[in-house]
């Protein structure tokens, strides 16, 4: 029964993570058709960037607060300003591919020389731990899931009730639609730009606290799972996301649990080439040439 | 024609291609339903009908690209049906598209090379080994693509990027490549689309040329006109079922045809 | 100094075996090969495996499979043989018919889970800290100094650079290149014609890959090590720009790339005055790396010397023989 409970609830800290970030990912790509590939090192960059402002031990609050902002900030530059420009100058699917990956190499690695040979210990003020039915967590766990619920909720509010929320949608679904919805297409864009990035940055510093150090290559590490829980359940589809990461956050800890820790990453690998020999084009796209991610 | 296996369910002589009720459908949209109707040797048989109705779904239906769930597709007495293009495609059945798909990145004769009928010397194998193995036939290929162009007047052409070329002339491109591979039958998706007036009658001279060579076509096409001058017989599809099979002059008096596509706010 | 640059000259032709490798995956195929250091890295592995002694004789200080022993060339055609293999489950994956950037992202992706399976299976190829005293060709059989090996080795790897070209070239004229070119082009009107895309992409992806391991396996002789942080996901890109920068689908603009970015950059960096922490101009390397991506993506994206049309000599004249010509800015060169 522990054991049950144990998987549950770690599944669902690693699900929360997971489900920040890929929904992050997946929305933005949704809207803008623009596959980030520099998402892992923009994740990177939030947690230098928060390190950099607030030191090894922070609140959790503070943490992800600058987390947001920095990562609005930084995707905003990115997608906006940069990918947008070889974008309105016709640029393709793979030049732009190669455009994050040009920027995902100048961030990663001017992370790295800043990093030089330390590592880098980042915690959040110690926190407290509750038993669960038997069951250890602390109280950064809980309030990593919880700020994941409220962010899936808000999230959710915003495409479904706003005007901006629907406006996302209709550029997911057809460019031509977003005027019809009363925003313009170029600020839609950059609103999925900035929440996509202010999640980045969110889970970013959570992915850091939670693991207690971090290096400029943390976040490229994440992007396989990330990628995988997005990939899972439909690229593109921001409640795709959340259902991946639950799928792949509990899966990953009952390998973890059952069979061995190094399982943890490996079986989201597995999940991951399952859906693209079998579904590439995830668990909750209608149909095969949605999007024309398959041919 | 042959008669191969399935000889008696291909139908009358002279039957070279035989679609019975093919149907398919796209996200709960039902495309194409019980599309039944033969193509004989020798016609440029027309395919008509409203936007809508179908017909490029059959071209792809016929030619491989898109999977029937039901019904079935012979050609010279053999099925065909669900095999994948490339297969079709060897069995002699080559297709145009509906947006000129040439190869934009080659010239002009480079397409027109890549349309021969895949031979020996187009291996990996034959890449890696003596050029001599494959120059020779790669000269015979040259000099026919040349004769094509020739024939359609294009030899100035022929060293331009297919992806410079006009959209006339991309169609055109398109076409002499298909020939190069001598097909039993050629699937036509609206050729003339888009096409300037003097040059759409100019590729119907040469369609017609190619038919009485003895060459089949099944052609797709919203200029009526053109149907009527090149095309006999005619399919009519409307809402995803054939209509009507016959000479213009019978569909013209057949009132379910009129109704749905000739008659009043039909018409393209 | 003749050592260095006869040093220089080793690590520049297994960089050009590499780059033409590419270039037939993605210069002439359009196959967003994101996976491509898994090639090279399964060849230098296959190498390693094949030439070292099992794991006992050197007191176990190292734990992998294989162990074989072998003597030259056994190595080096195992490398090659391992790259063109590991094409097949890296092409059945990643090579679906797949939109061009998700198809990058799939390949992305699999190049960090190959990182991650050789760091955790340390029982495989020794895990993060990697293999050693890899034997080298022809090592005992000349009683040679060091510089005195690294020609010998430089004449190998010229031979191993005359392979390749040989077979990049033979490829890019033929008519099987064509077919090539025609995939990336248009994937349907190559169906349309009767020839199978997916099977073209495969047996491209099969040979560009065994070049790439023929260069990984020259690598790990040369070097001598070879471990995961010898081939992270980035180095694929140190490839792509090369090609990027020189140009892609012809051999000239593959070398150009091949000298420029690996050798040029990377090692005239290296005789910068040291400064800062050892290791900081290696991650300035790749900064620069990625900054020269992306300005010539911006400025040049066809690179230095793009590809050139090629222009059949007209009837009359012999065998019809396809030379590439130089395509001149707008005009072209009439062929005699």
């Amino acid at each position: 029964m522990t054991l049950l409970l144990s998987i549950g609830i770690f599944g669902i800290y690693s699900a929360a993570l997971l489900a920040i970030g890929g929904v992050g990912f997946t929305l933005q790509f949704g809207v803008t058709n623009v596959l980030n590939l520099a998402f892992g090192s923009l994740l990177t960059a939030c947690i230098f960037i928060e390190y950099g402002l607030t030191g090894h031990s922070t609140n959790l609050w503070v943490a992800m607060a600058v987390g947001a902002a920095s990562g609005a900030l930084i995707s905003l530059l990115v997608g906006h300003v940069v990918v947008g420009a070889f974008l309105r100058r016709g640029a393709t699917g793979i030049g732009i591919a190669m455009v994050t990956i040009a920027i995902s190499l100048i961030v990663q690695f001017s992370l790295e020389a800043i990093q030089g040979p330390f590592i880098f210990a980042y915690t959040a003020s110690t926190p407290s731990t509750f038993s669960i039915g038997g069951v250890v967590v602390s109280s950064s766990q809980l309030t990593v899931i919880g700020v994941a619920v409220v962010a899936m909720v808000a999230v959710h509010l915003l495409l479904r009730m706003t005007k901006l929320g629907l406006a996302m949608r209709a550029t997911a679904a057809d460019v031509s639609l977003t005027r019809s919805c009363g925003v313009s297409p170029a600020r839609t864009r950059a609103a999925a730009w900035l929440l996509s990035g202010a999640l980045c940055g969110v889970c970013g510093v959570l992915l850091g606290i939670g693991e207690g150090s971090f290096s400029s290559s943390t976040g490229s590490d994440f992007f396989i799972t990330l990628a995988a829980a997005a990939v899972l359940g439909g690229i593109g589809k921001p409640y795709g996301a959340m259902l991946g990461a639950l799928l792949i956050g509990i899966v990953s800890q009952a390998a973890a649990a059952v069979i061995s820790p190094s399982y943890k990453t490996i079986a989201a690998w597995l999940i991951l080439i399952a859906v693209l020999i079998l579904r590439p084009q995830g668990i909750l796209a209608e149909f095969a040439s949605e999007r024309e991610l398959v041919a | 024609m042959t008669a191969g296996p399935g000889a008696a369910a291909a139908g009358a002589p002279g039957t070279l291609l035989q679609v019975e009720g093919l149907a398919c459908h796209f996200g709960g949209v039902r495309a194409v339903q019980n599309a039944t109707f033969t193509v004989s040797q020798g016609t440029i048989t027309g395919l008509i009908g409203p936007n809508g109705a179908g017909k490029s779904t059959v071209i792809n239906l016929i030619s491989g690209r898109t999977k029937p769930d039901r019904g079935s597709v012979h050609f010279d007495g053999k099925p065909i049906t669900g095999l994948r293009p490339h297969e079709v495609a060897r069995q002699g059945i080559v297709r145009t598209f509906q947006q000129a798909n040439v190869f934009g990145g080659m010239t002009v004769l480079e397409n027109l090379l890549v349309g021969a009928t895949p031979w020996a010397g187009e291996s990996l194998l034959a890449a890696l080994g003596p050029r001599r193995a494959w120059s020779r036939e790669q000269a015979g290929l040259l000099e026919r693509a040349r004769d094509i162009l020739a024939r359609f007047g294009l030899e100035d052409i022929a060293d331009d990027y297919a992806g410079a070329l006009s959209g006339g002339q991309r169609r055109l491109v398109e076409l002499m490549r298909a020939l190069m591979a001598r097909p039993k039958l050629l699937l036509l998706d609206e050729p003339m689309a888009g096409v300037n007036p003097a040059l759409a009658l100019s590729i119907a001279q040469r369609l017609e040329e190619l038919r009485d060579e003895g060459m089949t076509m099944l052609m797709v096409e919203h200029e009526l006109r053109l149907v009527e001058k090149l095309c006999d017989p005619v399919v009519v599809m409307a809402a995803g079922r054939v209509l009507a099979e016959g000479s213009m002059a019978e569909l013209q008096a057949n009132q379910e045809v009129i109704d749905a596509y000739l008659g009043g706010d039909g018409g393209h | 100094m003749v050592y260095y640059l006869s040093g220089l000259a080793i690590l520049l032709g297994i960089n050009l075996i590499a780059i033409w490798g590419l270039d037939l995956h993605f210069g002439l195929t359009g196959i967003n090969s994101f996976a491509y250091i898994v090639f090279q890295a399964v060849g230098g592995y296959a190498a390693a495996l094949t030439a070292l002694k099992p794991p006992a004789a050197y007191g176990s200080f190292e734990t992998y499979v294989g162990g074989f022993n072998l003597p030259f060339p056994l190595p080096l055609v195992a490398a090659a043989a391992a790259g063109a293999l590991i094409a097949v489950p890296i092409g059945l994956i990643a090579m679906r018919r797949l939109r061009a950037d998700y198809q990058a992202m799939a390949m992305l992706v699999l190049s960090l889970i190959a990182t991650g399976l050789a760091n955790a299976q340390t029982k495989l190829v020794n895990g993060p800290a990697g293999l050693a005293l890899i034997p080298q060709p022809f090592a005992g059989v000349f009683t040679l100094s060091r510089d005195g090996y690294n020609w010998i080795f430089l004449g190998l790897t010229a031979v191993c650079c005359v392979l390749a070209w040989w077979v990049a070239r033979g490829i890019s004229r033929s008519p099987y290149g064509r077919l090539l070119r025609a995939v990336r082009d248009s994937e349907s009107a190559v169906s349309a014609l009767g020839r199978n895309p997916n099977a073209l992409r495969m047996s491209v992806l099969i040979t560009g890959g065994a070049l790439a391991g023929l260069s990984g396996g020259l690598l790990v002789e040369y070097v001598t090590a070879w471990g995961p942080s010898s081939w992270l996901y980035p180095e694929t890109f140190l490839f792509l720009t090369a090609l990027i920068v020189g140009g892609r689908g012809n051999l000239a603009g593959g070398a150009l790339g091949a000298f420029l970015v690996p050798i040029l950059i990377v090692e005239a960096t290296r005789h910068l005055p040291a400064f800062g922490y050892p290791g900081l101009i290696d991650s300035l390397d790749w900064v620069a790396i990625g900054a020269i991506l992306l300005a010539f993506l911006w400025f040049r994206p066809k690179g230095l010397l793009p590809e050139r049309k090629r222009v059949f000599r007209p009837a009359g004249g012999g065998p019809g023989a396809a030379r590439p010509r130089a395509g001149l800015a707008g005009g072209r060169v009439e062929s005699p």
